[in-house]
């Protein structure tokens, strides 16, 4: 190395380490604001966010709840809907009869002025039918459902074939295969198995058992209607009933009984079946809608 | 000090502070040695502690330092466009009478044009390395800490800095 080229490297590493010292000695050059206002602003970036985003979460969340609320009419309604357009109904007048096939295949037989209703959707978790009247049910086999009629008085099968007669007070079960339970809100459930019946007039009554005569089914399903020991009243009932007549019963009736029956096919020999053994006449209106009976 | 008024703790708010308190300075610089403009700087640092901020609720205390220099990179990479960096260091105030007497005024003014230059032209990664060392008086290891690099990778950076600064006075001044 010359002395030249050392006195310039020389220089050059005095100038290097002056430049080192130099860069030691820097700051960075002040800001325009100080720490403290730079804090200020970032706080105040943060609550203007903050409140933003406070802003959207409450107009999601009322979104939300719109949606849910919306979502919940809808479905009240569609429930409201299905329950009450999924009610079946069944209601017949006077001198009709008949049959239809329940949500479970079962049969049910339906007399004349006589009302049934049940849900047919929801039926595996309500198999309830109320029953105003008279009707024969068969039921398939395993199959289990209540019928219910006035006064709460419930019958709850499993696979048979039973008669329900409900109108008024009036309530009688007939039991054609297997057996039914029987509860009224008066008594503990009674059993009522094949070829038996209940019956009771009144309501605080205890039901009276009964034996049926040995008959796959009611005879009224076959537009027989026999009566044992029964009330005029009651007879003139079903008669008006299945022959869709008014009864105009000018005499006290409802203590005398009657044992015999009719036949659904004329009104002049079912009116005479029932009034000659009773020493009763009767006259028939010219358009045949109306009869009166007197002694 | 302002309180905000937001959705959050006076815990979380405290916390926030003590980072800003402790990182502020540092930040800016860093920034500014990134991108030499003072004011860029200043809005860097905002936003890198906004987004902080925004963060808050995944960060660990361990690793707050090493993620402010990480977001102040990103942000700078993302939002700025690279452009020609002219230095302005101020000069610490005693400094002048230490210097060489023989040296003129003219001299000195030369010199440190000279130098703000020179550390323009050190690439960006040795250049924060170098300045973050002299200007801040960190650490390798310190260094290494907040860039979340290793000691190694600080000293060849800085080793990268000064042969360039080297280099920029072997030229005659």
């Amino acid at each position: 190395m010359s002395n030249e080229e050392k006195i310039l490297n020389d220089s050059n590493e005095k100038d290097f380490e002056k430049f080192l010292e130099m860069t030691s000695k820097f700051k960075v050059p002040a800001s325009s604001q100080s720490k403290e206002a730079a804090w200020d602003k970032l706080v105040q970036s943060i609550d203007q966010k903050e409140k933003q985003e406070a802003k959207v979460v409450m107009f999601a969340s009322r979104k939300v709840w719109y949606s849910i609320a919306a979502s919940l009419v809808v479905l009240f309604t569609i429930a409201a809907l299905t329950y009450r357009y999924s009610t079946v109904e069944i209601e017949l007048s006077k001198g009709e009869i008949t049959n239809r096939i329940l949500p479970d295949g079962s049969e049910v037989q339906l007399n004349a002025d006589s009302k049934i209703s049940y849900r047919k959707f929801g039926w595996l978790l309500n198999r309830e039918i109320k029953l105003n009247g008279e009707a024969f049910f068969s039921v398939k086999h395993g199959n289990k459902f209540t019928v219910i009629t006035d006064y709460n008085r419930k019958v709850t099968v499993t696979g048979t074939k039973f008669n329900v007669f409900a109108r008024g007070p009036q309530f009688e079960v007939n039991c054609f295969e297997g057996s039914v339970i029987v509860e009224t809100p008066t008594t503990k459930p009674i059993s009522v198995t094949k070829g038996t019946g209940i019956n009771s007039v009144k309501i605080e009554e205890e039901p009276e058992q009964i034996l049926l005569d040995s008959i796959p089914e009611p005879t009224w399903t076959k537009g027989e209607f026999y009566f044992d020991n029964t009330p005029l009243n009651v007879v003139f009932d079903e008669l008006s009933r299945q022959f869709n007549v008014s009864v105009d019963i000018r005499i006290e009736v409802e203590k005398r009984m009657y044992t015999g029956f009719f036949k659904k096919d004329q009104l002049i020999k079912a009116l005479d079946l029932v009034c000659i053994p009773m020493g009763l006449t009767y006259q028939i209106s010219t358009d045949s809608t109306h009869i009166t009976i007197d002694k | 000090m302002t309180l905000p008024a937001g959705n959050y703790s006076k815990e979380e708010l405290s916390w926030f502070r003590s980072i800003f308190d402790q990182y502020y300075e540092s930040i800016r610089s860093f920034a500014y040695y990134k991108t030499g403009d003072v004011d860029l700087a200043d809005d860097i640092v905002q936003e890198v502690f906004l987004k902080l901020w925004n963060n808050r609720n995944d960060i660990k205390n361990e690793t707050v330092k090493s993620l402010l220099y990480t977001i102040a990179s990103n942000t700078i990479k993302n939002h700025f466009k690279h452009q020609k960096i002219v230095f302005n260091f101020q000069k610490e105030e005693q400094s002048s009478d230490t210097f060489e007497e023989a040296d003129s005024a003219l001299r000195q003014e030369e010199l440190n044009k000279k130098l703000q230059d020179a550390l323009a032209e050190i690439p960006e990664k040795a250049r924060e390395v170098f300045l973050m060392n002299r200007i801040e008086g960190l650490t390798y290891n310190d260094i290494a800490e907040r860039l979340g690099l290793s000691v190694k990778a600080i000293e060849k950076r800085m080793s990268e800095a000064l042969s360039i600064i080297r280099s920029r006075i072997s030229y005659k001044i």
